[in-house]
């Protein structure tokens, strides 16, 4: 079509010769630009400048204006006015437009892509303090779902249009050329651009590795001529949790144990609070029962750890005040730059300190950044970039699990104090208190816990002009990371379950990657409007890893400076292993324009890969995609007024995943002290190391191949006011990789993946923002929002059709499961239909055991049937899938408002239609174990005496009865929220006053995070960073911090 | 200057490509592949990964469900002992004391995984490997022999064991099978049993008479023999059991030891009374898990012991059944009319004097009750050593693979949470369990006098000993730890009131019957065997001494309700339950192949 269309153009141009302008096109610094369209007004006919940015045109005698266009500037009209040279003067355009977009191995102007393709941009990463990059992204582009930890330094899980395999689902990152990811090292002021490579179209040029969407990060660098820019800010303030679980206290707990004996038809019994019609509230709960005047209290007696004595906690010890303190976050972040005549430069400094809103808890970032151009002469270039991180983390940073801080405050008992009487901790050992450790403690025994991890990431390239348009560059890039962890064994005597030896362990690893890509680019215009850029190139990359654990017991003294490996006394253990992978690729990538308008792109890459069988380790990943400016041709004149800018889109394209582990293809042994060592000399302290089969390999897998076809469009309105890009994309994965499960018969070893799955996720992105003024121009507004939407179902699953998987076991329940036509995952277990209230009720219910009774769950029969119907009997059978973790949409809406000198910054970031399990539920609302309790379950569980009717009951009968917690509808709870994840106000010194003292500028600001949450799931935080088979699993997870910072920043 | 740069630029490309066939060549580091072992050191390395599957767990490969001394299974869904700990946890183990499996149940598939995914598979592995070395000529075809009757007695006691869980529906796989997956488990009549004996057979003609210095935990030949005869005992085949017994008594290799609690003790590991026995060590690696992970959660929890989780408590039922009559002998028939006196319901602060009724003396070797003394830690304290009482009953975690409290952290774990792990091996076969064997076919032949002998000859060696310290106070206070202040326990006198006696006659072959079947329970009780023996004692003309297994069971639970008062509830045993279903997950990845048993289709 374009072909015709440029034929009809070049006919009206031979036929209308009358008379010769010609003139020169340059920017505001007066350099000439290349590729402007001029157009004679209300006719087709036009040209295009040159190099020089010159052009000649023939135009009628009766040409009146000449229309000057090009993308990223501002269009203009210029009279004639019998004037036979006309210049133009070319202005940036305000909006962003002609805003230069890193993609794959190259740049593109933003009017130019092709693909989908979005930006963040270094002001959409300020609204949010997180120290992870990638957790400052949520919200702020469409088609990318970012779910954070709330840890401090917590990292983020980062979805590409929704979840492409069953195996590892994550974008590939490139920083700065160098393919590593940003994990929370990396310091956010010193990114120059985010782009997001979402379609295959964009990602093909990555290979194998695109899959998932690729992320490219750019870090900031000098411009030539450019005065030295000193940007220094400093950042203080304090973080909060924003949620605690609502608990009951000590009498409200009694209370409860009291309901739940009435329910079970016992006579109350309990260590601590007697036999009695009423529950007794000791003074003592260790020695158990104990009064005020008891002998057994004496504090005489007390010897630590042998006689402990617990004062009751009458009022109840809220676990969560205990634990939870007023974070001090601090950061100071000093970034140069500038540039000379043949040299840039641009460095950084930054020092982030992020204490937890968990007591002991700290992360603390330093980064340094040096990256340096240099030019030669007339055609070689060099320059580096060089990062160093270090990062310093301290204290029990367990997240989402029922081991850590935040799920044994809810696992302790309200009538446990936090210490004994003589200041020791106390804690689950005394009598009928579960087995929870004391949070507080277990923080403190932590503190010294100490993970240190320092990165080196950098490259050094040199760039050779060869003729004009034509360079080559080579780039060597290395990304070496160490970690350093130390952890403490601490003995916890106040444990009903304690361990009552000391420890350390000492783990270290490092990894090792290097990439060698080498390219040659060539840009070139033709007859002026045939405009053809083009890259090839070869990419090596390899890495190595190696990890070393040890650990002793047993130390004289437990000084954190003592305990050395060295000085631990027994038990001396240790372990580790090393992998590596590589691989080897061509690619190419050919972009051609044809007058502004007509885009189109092609690209392929070949790799070759370690982690397959030599037979099939090469592949082959295409793609195209093609673009069209409508809305500069001239049947689309007639929309100019409104319709400044409209671009239709459209890419096909297939890129590759290879993370299926890196040995896939081999079959091996290896020794193993835990699972094939044995004592069979006899020894009591000692075994013979044997060995066992550990692997199956399988050489026949290959990659596995992800296609994408994308339309979409960007439209720019009224004046660009209104921005608007939309894309429906259809991302199918074949030839998934899926560890198909062998029987146990076949051997119980890590089985191979194998190429058999099929994944099909589907959805659209929008990005939509619009931007004004208001009040004569003083108040001007900027409001931004993204939606992003996408459906995931596995097509095919296994060789077997069948075949089901079942994952997220917690606590010996299975909670999730995936199969063809599901999600992947998607949440499993029983329908329950309300609770019996009468007997009559439960006795006509389908069989369950001596389940079915008042009080209790109305599990639903749906299967086991002959005819696959009910069959009359609860079973395994008659559990289904009862609902997704994944959203309906996930949403984010950034308002920007500056008035004078302030500015004030509002982000929303909202999620729908995702749920969760709560599995916290059957902790504290079933009593699955003898430790907190829900106020639900006093006030709200069927027969409590609170309720003025039964049919009210939200819980069924507090009686801890194992099967009302089966995993059911009960714990699917809807976890769709909107956060208002940002406030910031700010004020800019008036220049007036900086100028005096050659200040250059200077902000202040204040700024909240997550001053709401709207949501109406009863958890801590809805927002719920979790992946893979489990995902959707809530076991206790640090919340969302409520954080409030005082900055300033200065520029010099 | 530029075309040199074209020259380098294509250069470094085309090096780019040459290299990277062996570049692209990347070896798993740290494994390596069965060719390297065939050779005599390379066969002793996969046996010796062979042998570690016999605990019965494996890290977590598997968790306490595959455990070799089959707490659950043997003991718990008996009458012999409870689940323990409280309901919330371990609810797998819920339904397998409460006869309500179903096939999704997380324990059996751990049984079904490690027996044949584990034990079998690398067992097969193994002679494969023997096969393949001697075919090398890189190991004689004697040592071919002595290795093949290895692997194949390890084999026989995996199949062994997984047949005690689900029965004969088993795949039978040899090492010659191509595919495992594709074997049936659907067999003809006895063949899984003549499976296991064929390799029995085998290792018994070839495996040395003599226990090996060096390696005590390899079998002999009359450990084959004695597994060969609990094997046809499970299908009361007394006549092809007897030689067996006759045999190993004969070979006058084994002895009892001169105490009861020996076979329970880390010093006296690998003893003269010992057949095969389960080898725990302990502070090799973290966690320990080389000892037995699979009973890591027996062990006392809370109170001074303090370790992990509290499982495995006896039952009321079984404590009553050591009450002795005048003659110290059993109270068959009235055992559990009334409960020896408990502390149930009582805090370890309020008055409890333990009962003065007459009892064997190995009940206090086999269960810890308040009053009593508990190996070296001390007076049991009751309720405060208990996790929930209420739940698990008044009784310590069966105490016998417990350890000496001066052999902590020496003996026992330093590391990992399952604190109570600790290097006493368990005894899969005694000597006692032969003569017991013998006496039960004994009866079954009618020949009364050998069974009287014999079961004599166990109660007198069960006489031989007795826990020692009376303890004076009634009232435990909590300031005095371990033993109370001077004088508060006598170390002269016994700790309870012990009585034993022999039997003088036994008036016919039900009589007894009766007695070697009581004989076997108190001897061998929480061993893990009492549900099994039940099954198969449930086949003979007189059951177990008059009672079916399900009258027995069912009388155990109602009465049960005087301890735990609500847990056994509902809770019926019928013949369906028996045996435990074939694990869900493996019938959907072998569909077709797989058959579930019948009476839990």
């Amino acid at each position: 079509m374009s072909v015709v269309l440029s034929m009809v153009l070049l006919v009206g141009v031979a036929f209308a010769q009358q008379k010769s302008i010609s003139g020169k096109v340059t920017d505001e610094s007066g350099s000439p630009v290349p590729g402007v369209t001029v157009m004679v007004v209300g006719t087709t006919t036009g040209t295009v400048t040159d190099l020089d940015g010159k052009y000649t045109l023939a135009v009628a005698a009766d040409a009146q204006t000449l229309h000057f266009s090009y993308i990223g500037m501002l269009p203009q009209d210029i009279a004639i006015a019998g004037k036979s040279t006309v210049d133009a003067v070319m202005k940036a355009d305000v909006v962003g437009v002609g805003e230069v977009v890193v993609v794959g191995y190259g740049t593109r102007i933003k009017e130019e892509l092709t693909g989908a393709i979005s930006t963040v941009s270094t002001e959409q990463l300020k609204t949010s303090t997180a120290p992870s990059v990638m957790s400052r992204i949520q919200g702020q582009v469409s088609g990318v779902t970012v779910t954070s930890a709330n840890r401090p330094g917590g990292d983020a899980t980062i979805r590409i249009r929704g979840v492409g395999t069953t195996g590892e689902s994550s974008p590939l990152y490139v920083i700065d050329g160098v393919p590593s990811g940003p994990g929370n090292n990396l310091n956010p002021n010193d990114i120059e651009s985010i782009s997001i490579l979402k379609d295959a179209s964009s990602a093909a040029i990555y290979g194998t590795r695109g899959a998932n969407g690729v992320v490219i990060i750019t870090t900031k660098r000098g411009k030539l001529n450019q005065a030295p820019s000193v940007n220094f800010t400093v950042r203080g303030g304090i973080k909060q949790a924003s949620n605690k679980y609502d608990l009951l206290n000590t009498q409200e707990y009694a209370d409860a144990i009291w309901l739940s004996y009435r329910n079970k038809g016992e006579a109350p019994n309990h260590q601590q609070y007697g036999t009695g019609a009423t529950p007794r509230i000791p003074d003592y709960i260790k020695p158990a029962g104990a009064m005020q005047g008891d002998p057994t209290v004496d504090p005489s007696l007390y010897k630590y750890p042998d006689y402990q004595i617990y004062k009751a906690n009458k009022q109840g010890t809220d676990w969560y005040d205990e634990i939870y303190r007023n974070a001090v976050v601090q950061e100071y972040d000093l970034n140069v730059s500038g540039g000379g005549q043949n040299a840039t430069y641009s460095f950084s400094g930054n020092y982030t300190d992020e204490q937890g809103i968990l007591d002991y808890t700290d992360f603390k970032r330093y980064t340094f950044r040096v990256n340096a151009d240099a030019k030669f002469n007339k055609w070689f270039k060099a320059g580096e970039s060089l990062q160093v991180v270090y990062i310093d983390e301290k204290g029990n940073l367990g997240d989402n699990g029922e081991g850590t801080p935040i799920s044994h405050a809810y696992r302790a008992q309200p009538i446990i104090p936090v210490y004994d009487i003589m200041g020791n901790f106390a804690g689950s050992s005394a009598k009928e208190m579960g087995n929870a450790e004391n949070p507080v403690a277990l923080l403190y025994r932590g503190r010294n816990n100490n993970g240190k991890w320092a990165r080196v990431l950098g490259n050094i390239y040199g760039e050779a002009t060869l003729m004009e348009g034509l360079v080559a560059k080579s780039l060597l890039g290395f990304n070496w990371g160490q970690w350093n962890y130390k952890g403490y064994t601490i003995p916890n005597f106040e444990h009903s379950e304690p361990n009552k030896v000391n420890g350390m362990s000492a783990d270290s690893n490092y990894r090792l990657t290097w990439n060698w890509s080498n390219t040659l680019s060539y840009n070139k215009t033709f007859a002026e409007i045939h405009k053809i850029s083009a890259v090839v190139g070869t990419e090596a990359i390899e890495e190595k890893y190696q990890w070393m654990s040890a650990s002793r017991s047993q130390y004289f003294s437990e000084d954190p400076d003592y305990m050395q490996l060295n000085s631990g006394e027994i038990n001396k253990d240790n372990s580790g292993n090393a992998e590596e992978w590589s691989l080897f690729s061509v690619f190419g990538r050919v972009n051609y324009d044809l007058m502004n308008k007509y885009f189109l792109e092609a690209t392929v890459r070949r790799d070759g890969s370690s982690r397959f069988s030599k037979a099939n380790r090469f592949g082959t990943f295409p793609a195209a995609s093609a673009a069209w400016a409508i809305s500069e041709e001239n049947f689309m004149a007639g929309t100019k007024n409104w319709l400044d800018f409209l671009k239709l889109r459209a890419g096909w394209g297939k890129s590759g995943n290879d993370q299926i582990g890196l040995y896939n293809s081999y079959t091996t042994f290896e020794a193993n002290k835990y699972t094939a060592s044995y004592a069979i000399d006899g020894s009591n302290t000692s075994a013979i190391t044997g060995f066992r089969p550990s692997r199956l390999g399988n050489t026949d897998v290959s990659w596995e191949a992800t296609r994408t076809f994308d339309v979409g469009f960007d439209a720019n309105m009224f004046g660009r006011k209104l921005n608007v890009t939309f894309d429906v994309w259809n991302r199918k994965t074949s030839d998934m990789l899926f560890e198909e499960p062998i029987p146990n018969v076949s051997g119980v070893v890590a089985v191979p993946a194998i190429n058999v799955g099929e994944m099909l996720n589907k959805g659209y992105d929008i990005e939509v923002s619009y931007n004004n003024t208001l009040f004569g121009g003083e108040l001007k507004y900027n409001i931004a929002a993204t939606f992003s939407h996408y459906k995931n179902e596995i097509l095919r699953l296994s060789r077997d059709e069948n075949r089901v998987i079942n994952a997220g076991e917690l606590r010996q329940m299975v909670y999730t499961r995936f199969t063809k036509g599901s999600s992947f995952p998607e949440f499993y277990g029983y329908i329950v239909d309300g609770i019996f209230q009468t007997q009559a009720e439960a006795d006509a219910h389908a069989d369950f055991g001596s389940y079915n009774k008042p009080g209790h769950f109305k599990f639903r029969d749906i299967a086991g049937g002959a005819d696959g119907g009910p069959d009359g009997e609860i079973t395994a059978d008659d559990r289904t899938f009862i609902g997704s973790p994944h959203p309906d949409f996930t949403a984010g809406l950034n308002i920007d408002l500056t008035y004078k000198n302030f500015d004030l910054n509002m982000f929303f970031y909202g999620s729908y239609g995702n749920k969760l399990v709560n599995h916290v539920s059957r902790w504290i609302d079933y009593g699955m174990f003898n430790g907190g309790l829900s106020k639900k379950a006093l006030y709200e569980s069927w027969g409590s005496p609170y309720l003025s009717s039964n049919a009210d009951a939200t819980l069924p009968m507090l009686d801890f009865n194992d099967i009302s917690q089966y995993p059911s509808t009960a714990f699917v709870e809807d976890a769709s929220f909107l956060r208002l994840k940002n406030l910031r106000l700010g004020y800019t010194v008036p220049q007036t006053i900086l100028n005096k003292a050659q200040i250059k500028s200077l902000r202040f600001y204040v700024q909240a995070t997550n001053l709401f949450t709207i949501t109406k799931y009863s958890g801590l935080d809805p927002e719920l960073n979790s992946s893979g088979s489990s995902m959707g699993l809530d076991q206790g997870a640090w919340p969302t911090a409520r954080s409030y910072t005082f900055g300033v920043m200065l520029g010099l | 200057m530029k075309k040199l740069s074209i020259i380098l630029v294509s250069l470094l490309m085309v090096l780019n490509f040459s290299c990277s066939e062996e570049f692209l060549t990347k070896a798993p580091l740290g494994s390596t592949s069965e060719n390297v072992f065939y050779s005599a050191k390379g066969i002793d390395a996969l046996l010796t990964g062979t042998y570690s599957m016999v605990r019965g767990s494996a890290l977590w490969d598997v968790s306490w469900g595959a455990s070799i001394q089959n707490w659950t299974y043997g003991s718990v869904a008996s009458d012999d002992a409870y689940k323990g700990s409280e309901v919330g946890d371990q609810t797998p183990v819920n339904d397998i004391e409460r006869w309500e499996v179903q096939p999704t149940n997380g324990y059996i598939a751990d049984k079904w995984r490690l027996c044949l995914g584990m034990g079998v598979f690398r067992a097969n592995k193994v002679l494969n490997v023997i096969k393949q070395s001697e075919a090398d000529g890189t190991i004689t075809s004697a040592q071919a022999t002595q290795y093949a009757a290895e692997a194949r007695f390890l084999r026989a006691l995996f199949y062994f064991e997984a047949r005690l869980v689900f029965g004969d529906y088993l795949p039978i796989l040899s090492e010659d099978i191509a595919d495992p997956a594709t074997v049936s488990n659907k067999n003809a009549d006895g063949a899984v049993l003549a499976f296991i004996m064929e390799d029995l057979k085998y290792a018994w003609d070839n495996l040395p008479p003599d226990r090996d210095g060096a390696n005590v935990g390899r079998p002999t030949k009359y450990a084959a023999m004695a597994l060969g005869a609990r094997a046809y005992l499970q299908d009361l085949k007394y006549a092809e059991a007897k030689p067996l017994l006759d045999g190993i008594i004969s070979s006058g290799k084994y002895s009892l030891m001169p105490k009861f609690i020996q076979n329970f003790e880390i010093e006296t590991n690998n003893n003269d009374e010992s057949i095969f026995e389960i080898q725990a060590n302990v502070n090799d690696i973290n966690e320990s898990l080389n000892a037995e992970m699979g009973i890591g959660l027996n062990w006392p929890h809370g109170g001074d012991i303090g370790m992990c989780c509290g499982f495995h408590q006896p039952s009321q039922n079984l404590v009553n059944a050591y009450k002795v009559d005048a003659n110290g002998l059993p109270m068959f028939d009235t055992f559990n009319n009334t409960d020896l006196a408990n502390d149930q319901g009582k805090s370890s602060a309020e008055d409890f004097v333990p009962a003065t009724d007459p009892v064997d003396p190995r009940l206090d070797f086999t269960v810890s009750r308040r009053g009593i003394p508990y190996k070296d830690w001390g007076i049991n304290r009751g309720a405060d050593w208990i996790r929930k009482p209420t739940e698990g009953g008044p009784y310590l975690p069966c105490p016998k693979p417990f350890f000496k409290k001066a052999e902590r952290y020496s003996l026992s774990t330093t590391t990992g949470w399952q604190t109570g792990i600790n290097a006493n091996n368990y005894r899969y076969i005694r000597y006692a369990h032969i003569l017991l064997w013998r006496a039960e076919v004994a009866a079954f032949e009618g020949d009364v006098a050998t069974a009287l002998s014999l079961v004599n000859q166990i109660r007198t060696r069960a006489a031989a000993d007795k826990v020692m310290g009376k303890v004076k106070l009634t009232k435990l206070p909590a300031s005095v730890y371990p033993w109370g202040a001077t004088g508060d326990v006598d170390f002269t006198m016994p700790a309870a009131n012990y009585m034993i006696g022999n039997y003088t006659a036994f008036a016919n072959k039900e009589e007894a019957m009766k007695a070697v079947q009581w004989e076997q329970r108190l001897e061998f009780a929480t061993e893990g065997m009492r549900f099994f023996d039940l099954r198969r004692w449930d086949n003979l003309p007189n059951k177990i001494g008059g009672k079916s297994m399900a009258d027995i069971l069912n009388d155990f639970a109602a009465k049960d309700l005087r301890i735990r008062t609500s847990f056994m509830q509902g809770a019926t045993f019928g013949p369906e339950d028996k045996f435990w279903p074939i694990p869900q997950g493996q019938l959907d990845l072998q569909p077709g192949v797989l058959e579930q048993r019948p009476e839990h289709q």
